[in-house]
């Protein structure tokens, strides 16, 4: 599973695989900083947590890639691994839902994870990710590409017979 | 799908959902390269937003962007009407400026490697480049409200530059408040600087003039050097349109229709929402517009220091300063009364006529000088705004050339070459800081410049003043 990029004229897109969702979104993460820099180049000695939410699953997906690409712009933290990303059910829920048994790839894991849910309106997502990298040094790490931005436009994210799949587009 | 109505012109008609029709500016020629290209789409899509005035316009140097295209334009009333971060952009105010000297080009010759050489060495650029000075939250604060003025007050370039920028290089109704504790952040470090990408100083040359009078009132003349800077807001600009979208796109279930594209959420210009995006871009376009003044004046500072002449004798002045990317409150004929509109230039550059109030003094007779930065290489044009633009295009027309190429295919199209050398066979000194900018940035990746400006020239909407060849360039 990985990604591959996508033409588009005035900016790049990314088309992402995942065996499981927290593979998928693990994976765009990785696509995004490789956008950025070369990420063999990095460390993991940092590390962060974030906390996302979202109206549904694609604005949980962008809202998670806004997060990392400020990461870099605002705190100057470039990703290197993603141990663990755990998906909460819809927050209005939250209080009285009971865990789901764990589902694992590799290193990664979701927890509580109904994946049958549809992206109902009301049905927010949320996420929380441990995050492992290194403080951007521009004596060490070469910066490919300005990122400005990771936009809604054509942004999606669905079920395939082989796993997730996801898109997004940055402007650049 | 498109519907030719004349030689310069082809309508989107009306289907679905649009409220109004679209029509795109542009040529046979130009058609073709569209080719499969998803900016139709995309005129038509906004096409679709409440309020929206006359028509959804594009530019001939339309592209792909993301929810609006590049190169579009659209008015909204101002009672039932939208303000759309998407239709601003990323960068706001996103702009030009060119300053004219008294130097020809037969006198520098042999010293604009030099003078590359110190203008890239003074002047930040590339990815993230911060700048000299940090500023204080409260000192950043004072910027994003006097915009230029700010920085003419630290010193940096002097009142008469204010003169010939738009707006006088500041937006009213800008509040530092409405900007995140992030877009503030972002800010600090990375005024005065040029940036990445597109973003450019290029000293020119005069080499065509088309128009003697407006050329005259331009203070244009052949064989003249002049310098074009094409730099927005940073990455503050960025984060002020990122935080704004999300926050649109939480609440686009209560705009009461269907959003034909997340990027293009918007809110009301009259509820809370539309009015604190519009404090945060103008506090963002002020930003901006300290930046490029800062820039100007390290470009004079370099002037004079490299070439040994005095500002006297450099007379480095600011011809004007437009921006190509911003969304404004602006009065424009609407079915034979004059309607105070929102007028969303994303990639447009504003055209204004002879006569109108919001003209420098110097320029009410011939119009406002329409600057259209060209890509690398190519050099650029300045027009000169028209009737026919204030009364069919909002007063605005084309920004520039427009990409053709993806970043990707111009990456691979330059695999294997020395770019660099290309360009100095074409007679340019170029020096970037980014490793794939040169790449990503060459003249095939764009639209033909001449066809571009002979679009808006044949349509009327600005008229062709001069032709600029560049001969040295600094890129982020």
């Amino acid at each position: 599973m990985g990604y591959r990029i996508l033409d588009h004229t005035a900016d790049i897109g990314v088309e992402v695989h995942g065996a499981t969702l927290a593979d998928l979104f693990s994976q765009a993460a990785f696509a995004l900083v490789d956008l950025l820099t070369d990420r063999a180049t990095l460390t993991g000695a940092t590390a962060k947590v974030i906390r996302i939410e979202g109206a549904d699953m694609t604005d949980l997906w962008i809202n998670y890639l806004r997060e990392i690409l400020y990461l870099f712009n605002g705190e100057n933290f470039l990703l290197k691994d993603i141990p663990e990303i755990t998906f909460n059910a819809p927050t209005n829920i939250q209080h009285s839902r009971t865990p789901n048994p764990t589902e694992s790839h590799n290193i990664l894991s979701v927890k509580g994870l109904d994946i049958n849910k549809s992206e109902g309106k009301a049905a927010e997502r949320s996420l929380e990710a441990s995050l492992l990298g290194t403080t951007y040094n521009p004596r060490r790490h070469t910066i490919k590409t300005e990122i400005k931005a990771v936009t809604y436009h054509h942004a999606e994210v669905k079920q395939t017979p082989e796993g997730w799949q996801g898109i997004f587009i940055v402007d650049v | 799908m498109l519907k030719k109505i004349d030689d310069c012109r082809w309508e989107v008609p009306m289907t679905g959902g649009m409220k109004v029709p679209g029509v795109i500016y542009t040529s046979e020629r130009l058609l073709k390269d569209m080719g499969s290209d998803e900016s139709q789409k995309q005129v038509a899509n906004v096409a679709h937003l409440p309020g929206i005035v006359k028509y959804s316009l594009a530019m001939p140097d339309v592209h792909w962007g993301y929810g609006f295209p590049i190169g579009g334009v659209a008015a909204f009333d101002m009672d039932s009407g939208i303000i759309s971060p998407g239709g601003v952009g990323y960068d706001i105010n996103c702009g030009c400026r060119l300053m004219t000297t008294r130097l020809a080009y037969d006198e520098i010759r042999g010293n604009i490697k030099e003078l590359v050489t110190a203008l890239f060495q003074n002047i930040p650029s590339g990815v993230g480049s911060k700048g000299d000075l940090k500023l204080s939250v409260k000192e950043e604060k004072k910027v994003l409200e006097e915009g230029a003025g700010w920085a003419v007050r630290q010193g940096f370039g002097t009142p008469a530059d204010l003169e010939t920028t738009e707006d006088g290089g500041r937006m009213e109704g800008a509040d530092p408040e409405k900007i995140s504790d992030r877009a503030l952040e972002r800010g600090r470090e990375q005024l005065g600087t040029l940036g990445s990408g597109n973003h450019f100083l290029e000293i020119e040359v005069v080499e065509e003039i088309f128009d003697p009078i407006g050329a005259a009132a331009f203070g244009l003349e052949l064989g003249q050097v002049v310098v074009m800077i094409h730099s927005g807001s940073r990455g503050l600009g960025y984060q002020v349109c990122d935080d704004y979208l999300a926050r649109m796109v939480k609440h686009s279930g209560e705009l009461g229709f269907p959003l034909p594209d997340r990027q293009l959420a918007c809110a009301y210009l009259k509820d809370s929402r539309g009015q604190d995006y519009y404090a945060a871009m103008a506090a963002a376009a002020n930003y901006a517009w300290a930046n490029r003044q800062m820039l100007m004046h390290w470009t004079r500072e370099t002037f004079e220091k490299t070439l040994h002449k005095g500002p006297r004798e450099i007379g480095m002045k600011l011809l004007y300063d437009v921006c190509h990317n911003i969304a404004k409150i602006e009065t424009f004929p609407v079915e034979g009364k004059e309607v105070q509109l929102c007028v969303h230039r994303k990639g447009a550059t504003r055209a204004l006529p002879p006569g109108h109030a919001a003209l420098p003094p110097a320029y009410l007779k011939i119009g406002q000088p329409v600057l259209i930065p060209g890509n690398m290489g190519t050099g650029s044009y300045v027009l000169v705004g028209t009737e026919k633009a204030y009364t069919d295009t909002f007063g605005s027309a084309c920004h520039g050339a427009g990409r053709v190429m993806s970043r990707t295919q111009a990456m691979k199209a330059s695999k294997g070459r020395s770019i660099h050398r290309e360009m100095a066979d074409l007679g340019v000194t170029v020096m970037a800081s980014g490793r794939g900018t040169l790449s990503e940035e060459i003249p095939a990746a764009y639209k033909n410049l001449d066809e571009v400006v002979a679009v808006v020239h044949r349509a009327g909407l600005a008229r062709k003043v001069a032709r600029l060849r560049a001969v040295g360039c600094i890129k982020g």
